[in-house]
């Protein structure tokens, strides 16, 4: 049996007594690539951030490699452990590719030699070594991207967090990164990534969750979800029509928060 | 300790070229400027080398005129002794004289009184000059006595013949190094570092502010580091970037004006614990502020009240009473190392040191508080 990774048990967060997240329960696997979909102002990145500790939720429990983050020691033990990638481009422009890899991988206790090998790994990982010494101020789109993903993977993490990690980005970036994130499962790291794009998700993850209004409203392959909305698998039904069944038509103007 | 945080945060503030500009070359030109518009008005207070006197003496009795003028050639010499300089000139000269300041003040001997002609800003001139024409006015008063006495008593006169006078040296002068007044360049050389150390927390805006627009400081919190680590990461650098920025600006002051600090390890030992508060309270205020400008601002006018309470050094540019001066911590650390520059030691000194000290702890522990609060989501 695999080894449980993250376990969230009634996950809550609430803004002026209104649920952002709503009682969220769910288990990730070791080895799994686990997305997490949901229409705008459904709960996701207070999901995550609850998960990665940077809001404390209003009720529930976060378990990560079985420990709570509920002391400091715990809280340091995990977090050298996991790898997040924010949606926004978490990086110093005025810095050197290489400056920014070294800063952000060195929080996580690396030192020295192991530090610099970690850099240099981390930038050759996402194709950015020869750049190493421009500005990140200067990188493209999607060489920024790519950069703010380094930053995350320089101290080998086993639970990675990627948000959105693709937006803004051009198909060969978008494409290139698909593909290192499959490389890294296939290392053993686990992966949580959640995305609007209906297509990403498809390509790379095995198991899926369908958030909306705070709740998670569906789990599972994206075979199993299929079977929730019709009974017909043959109909080839893409992971985008499911959601839009599940989740309905209407358009999201609001974000998380606001919605509360 | 997060070194790698401290040198790549220290490499942002240092390669700001705004800031580095702000911090090096302005206080240099604010010296300059404020040392030459004020250099007259603390030139009033500072050591007079000489005076020069212009003097008429209009007597109507002429034996009464020459036997003043033998007496007064005594005073002149000996008021060159103590570079007191008279020269005679026609009375109705006075005022063309005083106006194209051809001599500092002027003498008007008459029958009836002596006046001394003189502007507002030669003050301690007449002074000196009245205090000495005061003894000679006495000693010419003493004489008279005397002769009256020795012609109604002549037998006396053979006696006085024998006495020895009294060596012109009996009476000296010494100066003493009591509360000596700076020049306007040492004072504003001075001040204007300690002025611009406290402005050092600008260097914080540059990695702060990017944090926050770019999300940074949430990749920091997931970070496992310290609390402690990431305030260090940012008041280290802070501290070290403002220790830079003025040693070079002291250095240039030192160069191109020629402004003197006295016991400079002491001094430099001051300077570092205002870097050590500028940055701590520096990181107060900007996680006190969701706003990089209003911390700005909000520092800027902490720093002009404190300047304006207890910052000035001459008593007359302001009108706060003592208590309230020393409520600002400008109040001893100017004093402080302006008193190293003149004196070579200062009493204020332990009063600097332990006011600057409480800033550090109380910064210190509520900028760590509030920078956990802040960086919550």
């Amino acid at each position: 049996m695999e080894e449980t990774v993250l376990k969230l048990q009634g996950l809550t967060k609430k803004y002026d007594n209104k649920p952002v997240v709503d009682h969220i329960s769910m288990e990730i696997k070791k080895g799994e690539i686990f997305g997490l979909l949901g229409p705008n102002g459904a709960g996701k990145s207070t999901t995550m951030n609850m998960i990665c500790a940077l809001t404390k939720p209003t009720a529930g429990s976060v378990r990560i490699f079985s420990k709570e983050m509920n002391t400091v020691l715990n809280t340091r033990q995990i977090r050298r452990r996991i790898g997040y990638i924010p949606q926004d481009i978490a990086i110093h422009g005025n810095l050197k590719a290489w400056e920014n890899v070294e800063l952000f991988t060195s929080l996580y206790g690396l030192k020295g030699k192991e530090l610099k090998d970690a850099v240099g790994e981390a930038l050759e990982f996402v194709g950015l070594s020869e750049h190493r010494n421009d500005y990140a101020k200067n990188f493209s789109g999607g060489m920024k991207r790519r950069l703010n993903i380094a930053c995350a993977l320089g101290h080998n993490p086993e639970l990675l967090f990627f948000d959105e990690p693709t937006v803004g980005i051009d198909p060969q970036s978008r494409n290139f990164i698909l593909k290192k994130i499959k490389y890294i499962n296939s290392q053993g790291a686990t992966v949580i990534y959640t995305s609007h794009y209906m297509e990403e998700i498809e390509a790379i993850c095995t198991r899926i969750a369908i958030m909306d209004n705070g709740k998670i409203i569906a789990v599972g392959t994206k075979e199993e979800l299929v079977s929730l909305v019709t009974d017909d698998l043959s109909a080839n039904m893409s992971l985008e029509e499911v959601f839009l069944t599940l989740t309905g038509k209407k358009l999201r103007d609001y974000a998380e928060g606001d919605k509360a | 300790m997060p070194w790698v945080l401290i040198k790549n945060n220290l490499k942002l503030m240092l390669k700001n070229k705004w800031i580095l500009f702000f911090m090096t070359a302005l206080p240099l030109m604010v010296m300059a400027l404020l040392a030459s518009v004020f250099e007259d008005m603390l030139g009033k207070d500072t050591a007079i080398e000489k005076i020069a006197v212009g003097y008429a003496i209009h007597i109507e009795n002429e034996e009464e005129e020459q036997s003043f003028r033998e007496a007064f050639e005594t005073f002149v010499e000996g008021c060159e002794e103590n570079d007191i300089y008279l020269q005679e000139y026609e009375a109705t000269e006075y005022k063309d004289l005083l106006e194209k300041k051809a001599t500092d003040i002027f003498l008007l001997v008459t029958d009836k009184e002596m006046i001394i002609y003189g502007s507002e800003d030669k003050k301690i001139e007449t002074m000196v000059l009245n205090s000495a024409l005061a003894s000679f006015d006495k000693m010419i008063h003493s004489v008279k006595v005397l002769k009256e006495y020795l012609t109604e008593n002549p037998e006396k006169v053979q006696n006085l013949k024998e006495t020895q006078l009294p060596d012109k040296d009996y009476i000296k002068a010494e100066r003493l190094a009591v509360n000596p007044l700076p020049s306007a360049m040492d004072y504003y050389g001075i001040i204007e570092v300690v002025y611009f150390a406290w402005a050092g927390m600008v260097s914080l805006s540059v990695v702060i502010s990017n944090e926050r627009k770019n999300k940074i400081e949430n990749r920091l919190q997931i970070a496992p580091v310290s609390k402690l680590s990431l305030y260090l990461g940012k008041v280290v650098p802070c501290v070290l970037a403002t220790a830079v920025e003025l040693g070079i600006t002291m250095g240039l002051s030192i160069m191109l004006f020629g402004v003197h600090w006295g016991k400079i390890p002491a001094s430099l030992g001051i300077l570092l614990l205002l870097c050590i508060a500028s940055g701590t309270v520096g990181v107060l205020l900007f996680y006190l502020f969701k706003s990089v400008v209003v911390s700005i601002v909000a520092g800027y006018l902490g720093l002009m009240t404190i300047g304006f309470l207890g910052g000035t050094f001459n008593m007359y540019m302001y009108a706060y009473p003592e208590h309230v001066q020393k409520l600002s911590v400008q109040y001893y650390v100017n004093r402080t190392l302006v008193e190293y520059s003149t004196m070579g030691d200062s009493a204020y000194a332990s009063g600097c040191i332990t006011f600057l000290t409480v800033i550090i702890l109380i910064s210190t522990t509520l900028g760590m508080f509030v920078m956990n609060k802040r960086m919550e989501v």
